[in-house]
This record gives structure tokens, sequence and C-alpha cells, in this order.
């Protein structure tokens, strides 16, 4: 009797300890987004519209049939004036999901110019229509007192590059380029390279970090990264004479407000461990996904000072 | 502020009128340690055989009977899990307060010395449900994991649970886990957890005993809605000095104690040596866990603080980094600090007091470096004075009085998902008391009422408020109790953490912001407990909570001006039972719960991750005598609540504008979930068991410990992944093992 319920115990174990199938999978409902991200340094503006999609499987990677949806009538209105986006496509490089082109909507006579409104409406061939609006940000200026006019700066030994924007929480996304004319054979060469944050060892290898999309108005860059990459130009070329440096031009890109939602919604994380089962999905598009937003560039110089740039042997062109 | 001192006043006046003892009558009061150490035992039966009365003691191992006929001589049997029941002979003096120090001796046959003589009639007017009071030995009978964990061993507890046996978070019968008070010797710990929620930073070591009120707690608990967690750390051994050191998969720990002049003290800490068993709860993952805590408490009995007197000075201290090599990677750490200082008085006449004087502080940060991870900071500091003051009538009724005042002082700066800010910052200070009065005259009745009285809260919605309380017990039959309780309770604190995060690094605690109506909540219990013979006991709770203002994240907060909590209302019920049998080396507890949990916010009902509708939980324990024993629990639940995947979408990708990002071929697919927890994952069971040694050599006792979690495997699962659907289990079959040494 005792064998028997030791064995009857141990079966019903094994029995339950088989793995029990599970689906997340609800029941489908079919939606669509509307992506279009205006830039003013351009006229060329580009939108889509997709639809969603769920397989047989969980794996969203295991569909492989383009949601783009074609024969959208979609409309932006700009000062009164209308706009109607034609279709277009290009060839598909990366073919692991999708087979056929890259299939979008474009026009290509539209350059808004910031703090103006844009409005967009998609209109998809079952009768439902997308909708949203948009107003162009104005461009970053510098902040008067907190920009450093010259590198290296007079105190301390950080470049502190602060700016400043008509609104408030948008999303600026800065990068600082040094210019300089490298003589190759008697010809003069304009090159620039992308200042780092900072470098970190990997593996024996330096890996530059450039600054992120974020809403910090500015960036901080230790002289000491800069002046390795300074060094690092002319790396192994005895002839510092041939170089010759300009100036370095800080380029910030700032989102509108509804960009700059979009990206702090889907480009960040709270971090690399919380696991959340939820995650907000930002989108300013009246009865479906996406987003309508737009950005825009603004540049600053910063200057070299003469004998920070000769202590390597170099030229200052921009005197 | 008049009402509040006319109170005072009031008691007071009410005190120093009672008479302390009636003629031909005398009271016996004593407190029970262990012979070997000095060391309170805590809920401890005494019993006085030819009264049929008893007691048993509190977490400081004292024990108090009134009224007891004088001029006579009485046989005092007294009994503890673990220890050899002792029976001792004491003469009561007329009008006169007996003093007693019963000292018992630990058994070398743990299991089967567990004889509770007189349990039946000493818990027969105790108003005491939904409490349960644990002590360290018998923690130590339960499966160990990969550590003993406070924490987790209330998850073996009807009407607890926790959303997977990866967390030591725990929700108690429907409240969210920031709503459980958590009390190291009366001092809040706002984070107790460490390693993202998967240990408690409680190490059991060096604690003595706790009670766990699972709702319906007494008027001297306030400040949570939902639950309350009491440890009473050890005090340290009185005659010897000893170490302890362990190891586990996990930490080292090394534990010192010893007598000093007039007192003792004991300083224990836990290090983290290696984390690559932690893999395991994180899905194979690296994380680069460093932790470590450490507490000290030392005791003072001397004439110099006054006759009778205590000082307790202790601290508790918990730190834990996350540090990546890799500045792409976020870093992270978090501290508790915990400092206290209590003076326990015992007076001539059949009353005491405690003085505490404490500050509890919490810090914990996320450095994001150069990843994209939201930095977030939150600090509390929270600074507390309370008084309490216990008093027994001739009647055995008993009073007991608490003056209450604390400064809280938070902040927080964090981003929210939809890429808001918030800095919050607040300053609260609160001031009160709290009485009630212990109706014990009837061995057949107990009624247990009483109210806070917060004069001043931390927000101004807590100002003057009340919390009144009720619990009552009734003996309709000599085995058979009924219970029933109602209470009132309040929260003016609450964490910032979406309710949707499964793992998460800490709780950030903030004030409750102005703009929130204060959270309250409403506790109906009621309850039967059968005390069968021969160790048979079946206990039944009935409960049902309302809670209203609740403080919910805000997880759509889109603009800095939007607000960081919204508020909801909770709803649950549901029936516990519990049947144990205990019979010499045999210990045997089924339980069940059936729970229901609702929330609600911005009008939509939905229920909440941690409800589960059904839990069995089956435990055997056997001692095979000569040091061995052994254990086996298994736990079942229904699946958990968990919102469906409709569909996917290509979400836009916003690409780098320096690395020429193009808007039609940046995308990326993204799910589309359905109704908020409105399908449920797959049932939940697990098998745990457990086999220890102890032997000594020399001076030496050497204990080992092997555990298996899981042992036939089961693949629960813990969550499935929002982008691919995959699904993430819980802990698969995993053997671990820990060795501890005694000098």
């Amino acid at each position: 009797m005792k064998n028997t319920f030791i064995s009857a115990a141990i079966l019903s174990l094994l029995f339950i300890s088989c793995k029990e199938d599970f689906n997340p999978l609800g029941e489908y409902s079919e939606r669509y987004s509307l992506n279009c991200v205006i830039k003013v340094d351009t006229s060329f503006q580009v939108a889509t519209v997709t639809q969603s999609y769920l397989g047989q499987t969980t794996d969203p990677f295991e569909n492989t049939q383009d949601p783009f949806v074609d024969f959208v009538y979609i409309r932006m209105w700009y000062k009164g004036e209308v706009y109607i986006f034609n279709d277009s496509s290009i060839t598909r490089t990366d073919k692991s999901r999708y087979n056929t082109d890259i299939k979008f909507y474009y026009i290509n006579n539209l350059n808004p110019q910031p703090g103006n409104d844009l409005e967009i409406e998609a209109l998809l061939p079952n009768g439902r229509r997308l909708k949203s609006v948009t107003r162009i940000p104005a461009r970053a200026s510098k902040k008067y007192g907190s920009f450093e006019n010259k590198i290296p700066p007079e105190i301390g030994d950080i470049m502190h590059l602060q700016w400043t924007s008509d609104e408030t929480n948008l999303v600026y996304h800065p990068r600082l380029y040094i210019i300089y004319n490298k003589t190759e054979n008697g010809v003069q060469y304009r090159k620039s390279v992308p200042v780092p944050l900072e470098y970190y060892k990997k593996g024996g290898e330096e890996i530059p970090i450039y600054p992120n999309p974020s809403a910090t108005p500015y960036v901080n860059i230790k002289m000491e990264t800069i002046n390795k990459l300074m060094k690092s130009i002319s790396d192994g070329d005895e002839e510092k004479r041939h170089y010759e440096f300009m100036y370095c031009i800080l380029e910030v890109i700032t989102y509108d407000k509804n960009l700059s939602l979009y990206n702090s919604s889907s480009n960040t994380v709270l971090d690399d461990y919380s696991i959340k089962l939820d995650e907000t999905d930002y989108t300013n598009i009246t009865g479906g996904f996406g987003v309508f937003g737009s950005l825009v560039k603004s540049t600053f110089i910063i200057k070299f000072n003469t004998p920070y740039l000769e202590s390597f042997g170099y030229r200052n062109g921009f005197e | 502020m008049n009402n509040f001192r006319f109170i005072i006043v009031g008691f007071f006046i009410l005190i120093l009128s009672l008479k302390t003892t009636g003629q031909g009558f005398g009271t016996l009061r004593g407190v029970v340690v262990d012979s070997t150490s000095g060391e309170a035992l805590a809920f401890c039966n005494v019993f006085l055989a030819e009264l049929n009365t008893g007691a048993s003691t509190d977490n400081r191992g004292y024990f108090l009977i009134g009224s007891l006929p004088a001029r006579r001589g009485y046989s005092l049997q007294v009994s503890y899990m673990g220890y050899t029941s002792r029976t001792i002979k004491v003469n009561i003096s007329d009008n006169k307060i007996t003093h007693l120090q019963i000292k018992l001796n630990p058994s070398t046959i743990q299991l089967q010395t567990v004889e509770k003589i007189g349990e039946r009639k000493i818990e027969q007017n105790a108003t005491d449900i939904s409490i349960e009071r644990i002590t360290i030995k018998e923690l130590e009978t339960l499966p160990k994991g990969v550590e003993v964990d406070i924490f987790r061993s209330l998850q073996y507890l009807p009407g607890v649970r926790s959303t997977g046996d990866v967390s030591a978070r725990y929700y108690v019968r429907g409240g969210s886990s920031n709503q459980n008070l958590v009390l190291l010797n009366g001092v809040t710990v706002y984070n107790p957890f460490h390693a993202l929620g998967m240990f408690s930073v409680i190490d059991p070591e060096i604690i003595n005993s706790f009670e766990f009120y699972k709702g319906g707690f007494p008027a001297e608990f306030g400040d949570r809605l939902s639950s309350v967690l009491n440890l009473v750390s050890k005090n340290g051994n009185k005659y010897n000095y000893s170490a302890k050191a362990s190891t586990s998969l996990l930490t080292g720990k090394l534990l010192v104690e010893g007598p000093i002049p007039s007192g003792s003290f004991i300083v224990s800490g836990r290090k983290s040596y290696s984390t690559e068993i932690l893999k395991k709860f994180l899905n194979d993952k690296n994380a680069p866990f460093d932790f470590y805590d450490l507490s000290f408490k030392v005791n003072l009995q001397t004439a110099d603080f006054g006759e009778g007197a205590t000082l307790t000075l202790h601290g508790f201290l918990s730190n834990d980094k996350l540090v990546n090599d890799n500045p792409q990677k976020e870093d992270f750490r978090w501290t508790n600090n915990l400092f206290g200082l209590q003076w326990f008085q015992v007076y001539d006449g059949p009353f005491f007091s405690e003085l505490n004087l404490a500050i509890s502080n919490f810090e914990g940060e996320v450095i994001p470096n150069f990843s994209n991870s939201r930095p977030r900071e939150n600090t509390v500091q929270d600074v507390s004075l309370d008084f309490d003051f216990n008093y027994m009538l001739d009647t055995k009724d008993e009073i007991k009085v608490g003056l209450f005042a604390n400064g809280i002082n938070s902040s927080l700066k964090q981003t929210s998902g939809g890429g808001a800010s918030s800095d919050i910052s607040d300053f609260g200070t609160k001031m009160g008391m709290y009485a009630k009065y212990r109706f014990l005259r009837y061995d057949n009745f107990g009624l247990d009422i009483g109210s806070r009285l917060n004069v001043v809260g931390i927000t101004k919605a807590g100002n003057f408020t009340f919390e009144p309380r009720i619990t009552f017990t009734y003996n309709i039959l000599p085995f058979v109790t009924l219970k029933g309780a109602w209470g009132l309770f309040n929260q003016e604190v609450t964490t910032l953490t979406n309710e949707n995060e499964v793992i998460s690094l800490y709780e950030p605690w903030v004030i409750n912001p102005e703009y929130m109506k204060l959270s309250r909540a409403t506790h109906y219990t009621a309850g039967i407990d059968i005390d069968f013979a021969d160790g048979l006991v079946l206990k039944f709770e009935t409960y049902y909570n309302i809670m209203h203002n609740i403080a919910t994240y805000n997880d759509s907060k889109k603009y800095p001006e939007d607000p960081d909590l919204i508020p909801a209302t909770g709803e649950s019920y549901g029936g516990e039972t519990m049947i144990r049998y205990k019979s010499g080396p045999v210990n045997i507890t089924a339980s069940y719960a059936l729970a229901y949990a609702y929330k609600e916010t911005e009008d939509w009902l939905y229920y909440p991750k941690y409800d589960s509708r059904n839990t069995l939980n089956l435990s055997l324990e056997y001692d095979f005598g000569n040091e061995w024993r052994a254990s086996a629990v298994w736990f079942y639940s229904t699946g958990l609540p968990f919102t469906p995947l409709i569909g996917y979408y290509d979400k836009m990708q916003i690409g780098s504008y320096y690395e020429q990002w193009y808007i039609y071929d940046s995308y990326s697919p993204y799910s589309i979930l359905g109704d908020k927890n409105i399908s449920r994952l797959p049932d939940y069971h697990r098998l745990d068991i457990n086999l220890s040694k102890k032997f000594n050599i020399g001076p030496l006792s050497l204990s080992f410990d092997l555990s298996i979690v899981n042992v036939y495997d089961r693949k629960n699962i813990f969550y499935y992944k929002r982008d691919t659907g995959e699904r993430v289990n819980m802990l698969p079959f995993l053997p671990t093992g820990t060795i501890k040494v005694e000098i």
C-alpha cells in the first residue's frame, strides 16, 4: 500500500511537471499608423502609413508581408496651402524581413520655417482617417554667458556648451565637429570629425561615445577628450603644418514637442534591469499610432585659441 | 489642539486614579529567556495549571498575569518550540508584583519537544485575528532556496501573494506592495530589498521574532493600508561570546555577539560574493550586483538608567550597488540607514513604557551614464519619536497609549515613460496619539478597541483624522473561537512605481502630493478557529477590504504639469483556511485561499497583477531525530492576470540625424496590447524540499542545509516579452546549499 502511494505520488508529479502551453495572443484588432517627420533644412518630406498585423505565432518577425498601406490620400496644410503627397519606392537593401521595395509617400516642394503650424490628414482606402497637427520648433540659440567662445575654455578643463529655446521640455540632439583643412600632395581638402563625449576601452579598443538625444540643453566635453581627438587627427604624420584648423561647429537638432515626447517614450528605458509589462506608447495621431513631428537644426561656431593649436604643431586657419 | 491636550491630561488622570492590585491579589510578571544566551523568547506560553489561566510572552519575552489570588503557591508551566518545557513553583504575595526570570534550555531534539502546554486556554480570549507570529526556529524548518528569507516565508501564508518566485515582494489581501509596513525594532524600513527585490535586506540570523498582521492591525500601527511586518532583532548573547559564520551560493555572513558590562551586544554582516546564482533569477542575464547589510544592537541594563530600565541602541545599514564597467550602461545604488535608541522601562506597578527615537534614511539613484536609461534619484529621511505606555488593570484588562511624532523629508527626481520630468520634494510632520483598551476580564471573550488620532498629518489631508479599530474574540465552545475585526487605516506616503513592473530596481518613496486626498482603507474581517484535540487546528478567516484614494502612478504623464499620481479605488475580498496538524516529529500544514481583488483608476476597472483566485499550500516537516530535519512545501495558485497581445505594428524608430536616418526605413515591431490584465497566465505550482543536519565537532557547531527549489522543474511562466511574445519562466530546478559554523 505504501509503495503504491509513493508510486502514485511520483507519477502525479511527473504528470504535472509538463510545460503548459501558453499563448499571450488575444483577438486581433486592426490598427493603422501614420508617420511623418518634417525637416526644416529640406523641401523633401516623407510620410508612411502602415497597418497592424498578427501572425499565427507570437514572433512578429515571422510576418513577412509588408504592412505598408497603398493608395492612401495624404494631404498637408501649411500657411493656407495644401500639399498632396505622391507615392514612390526605393530598393530595399535589407531583405531579412520584407522582400518588397520600400514604399513611401512624399512631397518635394515644402520647406516650412520655424514657428509655423502644419496639419496632416491621411485618408485610407477603407475610409478611415488619420489626422494630426504640429508646430515647427524655433531654432535653438546660444545662451548668453554660458557658451564657451574658444577652445580651450579660459577657466577649467571642460567645454560647457549650452543653448536655449523658446519652448520648454524639448529634446535636443547635439554634436560638435572639428573642421580642418589637410594638405595632401599640394591639394587642400576640407575635413570634419565629430567630437565624442568620452572614449571607453573595450577589448583594448577605444570606443567613442557621442551625445544621445535628450532634454538636456547643454553638453559638457572634457578637454582631455578633445585633446585626444586633436592628437589622433595627425597620428603617424610628422608634417603637422599640413593641418590647418578652422573652427568647431556645434550642431543642435531641436525636436518639436510631439517628436520630443515620442522620442522619450520610445528611445528611453526605465533601466536595463527593471521589467515592465506595459510601456507608454506615445502618439499624436488621431485615429491611430505613429507621430507627426518636426525638427530643426541650429549651428554655432566655436573658434580655436591659436596657442592651443600650436601646442599640437597645427596652424590656425580662422584667426 | 485643545482637544488633544484634554485627551492626554484626561488619560493620565485616569491612570493615576486606578489601583494597581486589589487586596488579596497579586501579579506575576516575568521574562522568559534562552538559558544559553539570555535571548528573549517571544510568543512563549506560560500557564498556571491551578487556575487554568496563562499568558503568552510579548516580543521582548515579557509576560504579565494579574489578579492572582495571593498567599499561595502555583505551578507555572513554561513551554516553547525547540526548548525543554519547565515547571516552576511560584508564590504570589498580597498586593505585590512577583517577578521571575525563567531560563529555558534548548532541546537537543528540536521538534519533538513542541508542547504548547495550555495553549488552548492561553489563546482563548486573545484578540489576534489575521496575525501570524513566527519564530526563527519555525522559519528554519522551511525550504530555504538560495537564502533563508523572511519575506519569502510570508508567501507561504494564505492571503499573501507574490508575482513570481524571482521576487520577494509580497502583496497582502489585494493590497499593493507599498501598502505593507515593514518595521525593524519599531523603525520603518523603506526599501527592504536587495538585488531587484529578489531577497529581503533583513538577514534572518539577526531576527529574534516577527509578527505579521494581514489586516485589521491594532492602533499602535499606522501609516499603511494593507499589512504590518513587525521584526524584532536579537539582543545578543548575555553570557558568552560567540561567533557564527555561514555561506550560501550568494552571500557570506558573520555574526558576533557577547556580553558587555551590564548588557550584551550583537553585530552581524552579510555580503554578496558571487552573483552567478542570480542568473537563474534573471533569465541568464548577468547583473553585477554587489550588496551588503550590517546590523548591530547594544543593550544595557544598569542602575545608572534606573531600576527596571533597558537602554538599547540599534542600527541597520544596507547597501546595493550595480556598477557596469561600460559607460553606455547605467549604474545603480540604493541604501537604507536606520538608527534607533530605545528606553524600555518596567515599573513597580503592572505597567511598562517604551520610548523610541529613530532615524530611517533611504537613498536610491539610477545614474544613466551614456545609456538611454532615465535618471532617477530618491531620498527619504524619516525621524520619529514614540512613547508607548502599557498598563494592566486588576480586572486583567489592559490600556495601551502612545504618543508619536515624526518628520519625513522626501525628494524624487525622475522622468516618466512619456518623457516628462518630475521633481517632487516635500516635508511633512506628523503628531498624534493612539489609545486602546483591551477588554480581557472574561476568559471566553476578548475585545480590543482603540483609535489613532492624527492631530497633524504628514499632509494637510491627514490633519485631525481618526483611525478607529476594533477586534474581538468570543469562545462559543471551549474549542471553537469566533473572531472579528474592523478598522480604518490611513496612508500618507507612497511609491512612484508602475504596478506593471514585475521587476524593479527599487520603489521610490514620496509624500502624497497636496492634490491627493488622504488614502484610506477599511478592513472587515471575521474568522473562526477550531482547536481539535491532539494537535489539530483549523482556522478560517474571511475579509472584505475597501480602499479609497490610493495614490497610483500616472504612467501616461506627458507634461511636467501632469500629475505624477492619480487616485484609485481598490476592493478585495476572500476567504482563507488553514489546517495544521502537529504530532511528535510531524508537522503538517495545509492552507487554501480564495481571493478577489479589483482596482479602478480613471473609470477603468481591472484586476491588479497580484490577483490570484485560488492558492493552495501544503507543507510537511519531519524531525528524524539526531538533528536531521526535512521539509517539503508544495505551492499552487491559479494564474495571475496579464494583458494579452492583440497585434503588432511597425513603429518608427527615431534614428540619429547625423547618421543618415530615413523615416521610411526605420521601423521595428511594437506590440499592441489588449485590455489591461484581462487574461490569465497558466496555473503556478512548485515543490520545494529541504534537508538539514546539525552536529558538533569540538567547540564548533556545524549546520548543513540542502534545498531543492522546483523539484519537478515546473515551467512556471513569469511573464512574456511584449516585443517578441517569448515566454520567460520562473526559477527552474535549482539545488542550493548553505553551511553554517558556530563557535
